[in-house]
């Protein structure tokens, strides 16, 4: 290393040498090999994704391994834990003490309360999800499988756009494999649009699915009216398996999930505290759930990358604005707030896949709005024009901006705030107040 | 560069198909991907190396040529495991040197290095995480272009940026260190 300087020729090698010394210094375990097939053992054959065509419309939120869309929204939302306000709901819900119990049972769904402050789904939550609030949280376990279900209400959380789905409430579940003792990045989570409970209701079913890529347990969801305070899956043969179910602040009627190993011809009993059947219904066999699709028309092109064949188009959905990315990645995130309300300001990031190392963020500003700048923790700026949305009567812009070679972790060191926040500027100045746009993929 | 390649063994095209061939694959491979995961970042690289055959091993059909789907898994499960922790961090409120925790090295892996070494593993955990991948698949498996860009899945001329910014970036923090 010459004195003068560290220059290029030499890093090149003192790279090698520096990298070949520091990959000596990982020690493997003996029993590495073991806890490898055990892990493998408790993976699904073929795929640890959902596959779309077998369950309709239940769309891979994250778990795309070799898919390095990396859901926008998922960090998103993650930020959305340190920066919003969390709601708090009532948390988990235990099988009420005395509600009907399981019996002869042979598979291991075992509906059990979790949390989501502690424990497994706390830290997968933290790091990576999009929870924000949470009504109802299972958890089952499968040998060394643990899954959990919650719920939650994406239309509160303004940072997260939600991925393939209608805003609004929201039913999603996350897999995680905990072979080994130890956690590994969630392998498959969901989310799709959950419907109230209808009028004169007393309770719905809204989701039956398998509980992960094997075909057993199932989970099914949905909502009950308040009376309701247990629910159980009576199945033909008699062996009932208890749920859980449970209000929450912010939502309209109780939650409830039961996780049955088999739920062919079963029924979905809820009882009041007296003990009182209140409701039955018959247990679908398997519910997707709805999602939105890429409309085929009323919206338009509003960024394109021809190195890397990908573009970004944008639509009116249901008063909301969605974004589309073409291309392998495919995928689409709709706004958590209707265009027309407040704030008139609101942007996500995209992640494009195969794309360019830039990374693109879109939203929509008021219409008098000219120009949107994004401000990142370190006080770096970057200006986007809007442009007219590409449908008649909008009553927003949109904008989109590159940033070009995102550096993360120039942007955050030595940054107090971890704020990336969204200015609209018109003609005479700011408009409105900033808005949060959480942060890009890293 | 004149430095003798440093990487693990390759991986035996086909191998998985034998039906045979796992163990031997694990045993011959293994230790590279801990590596791997270690030098790209990893808190913990025999999970991230775990992880990433116990897919392989369930993966139908099996790969051709495993080395190049090994090493995507470990790069994406180590950046997924980056942004996991740097979340994590951020909201439990220890924003200031976020990108220092997540991929500076322990103290005892840094005090058993040489000098000169610790300085460059150093700087190179400050990289962007694709910048530092692209370094480290460059300089430690000595990839080509092409298959950094097929690891990373990102075009040619992204590998060569990260590459050479991530070179330019080291400079610069070693120079500053000096």
């Amino acid at each position: 290393m010459s004195g003068t300087g560290t220059h290029l020729d030499s890093l090149s090698d003192r790279v090698p040498a520096a990298l070949a010394a520091h990959a000596q210094t990982f020690a493997t375990s003996p029993d590495a090999w073991d806890r490898t097939r055990a892990r493998a053992a408790t993976i699904p054959a073929g795929s640890r994704r959902w596959p779309r065509g077998r369950h309709r419309g239940l769309l891979t939120r994250r778990g795309q391994l070799l898919m390095p869309i990396a859901a926008a929204a998922a960090v998103v939302a993650v930020v959305a834990a340190a920066t919003v306000t969390v709601h708090g709901l009532s948390g988990t819900a235990a099988p009420r003490p005395g509600s009907a119990t399981k019996t002869g049972a042979t598979a291991q769904p075992t509906p059990d309360a979790c949390s989501t402050s502690s424990g497994p789904l706390a830290d997968l939550v933290s790091g990576q999800s999009l929870l924000s609030s949470a009504s109802l949280c299972l958890k089952i376990t499968d040998g060394t499988q643990r899954g959990f279900t919650y719920f939650q209400l994406g239309s509160d959380n303004p940072l997260n756009w939600p991925l393939y789905v209608a805003a609004g409430l929201q039913y999603c579940t996350v897999t995680v494999y905990t072979s080994a003792g130890s956690m590994s990045p969630a392998t498959a989570e969901t989310c799709g649009p959950l419907p109230r409970l209808g009028a004169g209701h007393l309770a719905s079913v809204t989701v039956a699915q398998p509980m992960t890529m094997q075909a057993q347990p199932s989970v099914l969801a949905g909502f009950a009216a308040n009376q309701a305070t247990s629910v159980s899956a009576v199945l033909p043969g008699g062996r009932t398996y208890p749920g859980a179910i449970s209000g929450g602040r912010g939502l309209p009627e109780k939650a409830w999930a039961v996780l049955a190993p088999d739920v062919t011809g079963a029924r979905l009993v809820f009882r009041n505290a007296a003990g009182q059947e209140v409701a039955s219904l018959a247990a679908p066999a398997q519910l997707g759930i709805p999602a939105v699709a890429q409309p085929r028309s009323g919206g338009g092109m509003i960024y394109s990358c021809h190195s890397c064949q990908v573009a970004v188009n944008a639509y009116p959905v249901a008063g909301h604005v969605g974004f589309w990315v073409t291309g392998e990645a495919g995928y689409g995130l709709i706004s958590p707030a209707a265009a027309s309300g407040e704030p008139a300001l609101a942007g996500t990031w995209l992640e494009l896949g195969r794309g360019p190392s830039e990374t693109v963020v879109v939203g929509y500003a008021p219409k008098d709005a000219t120009r949107v700048a994004v401000r990142l923790p370190d006080g770096t700026q970057y200006p986007a024009p809007t442009l007219p949305a590409p449908w008649s009567g909008s009553s927003v812009r949109l904008w989109v901006l590159v940033v070009p070679e995102y550096t993360w972790g120039d942007h955050l060191r030595g940054s107090r705030s971890l704020s990336v926040i969204a200015r609209a500027y018109g003609t005479s100045g700011q408009i409105g107040a900033g808005v949060e746009l959480g942060f890009p993929n890293g | 560069m004149t430095s003798a390649r440093t990487g693990p063994p390759e991986l035996a095209t086909g191998a998985l198909r034998s039906g045979t061939g796992v163990a031997d694959l694990f045993r011959a491979s293994y230790p590279g991907m801990v590596r791997l995961a270690g030098l790209l970042g990893a808190d913990d690289p025999e999970d991230i190396a775990q992880e990433a055959f116990a897919r392989l091993m369930q993966k139908a059909p099996p790969p051709d040529d495993p080395a190049p789907y090994l090493r995507t898994i470990v790069c994406n499960l180590t950046r997924n495991r980056h942004r996991h922790l740097r979340m994590a961090r951020a909201k439990q409120g220890t924003a200031g040197s976020l990108a220092a925790q997540v991929a500076v090295p322990s103290s005892e892996q840094t005090a058993i290095l040489r000098e000169d070494h610790a300085e460059v593993i150093a700087a190179l955990a400050t990289l962007p995480p694709r910048r530092r991948e692209a370094i480290v698949l460059r300089y430690w498996l000595d990839l080509s272009e092409r298959e950094i860009a097929q690891t990373m899945g990102v075009p040619r001329g992204t590998v060569k940026s990260h590459v050479s910014r991530g070179l330019a970036a080291l400079a610069r923090a070693l120079e500053v260190t000096a």
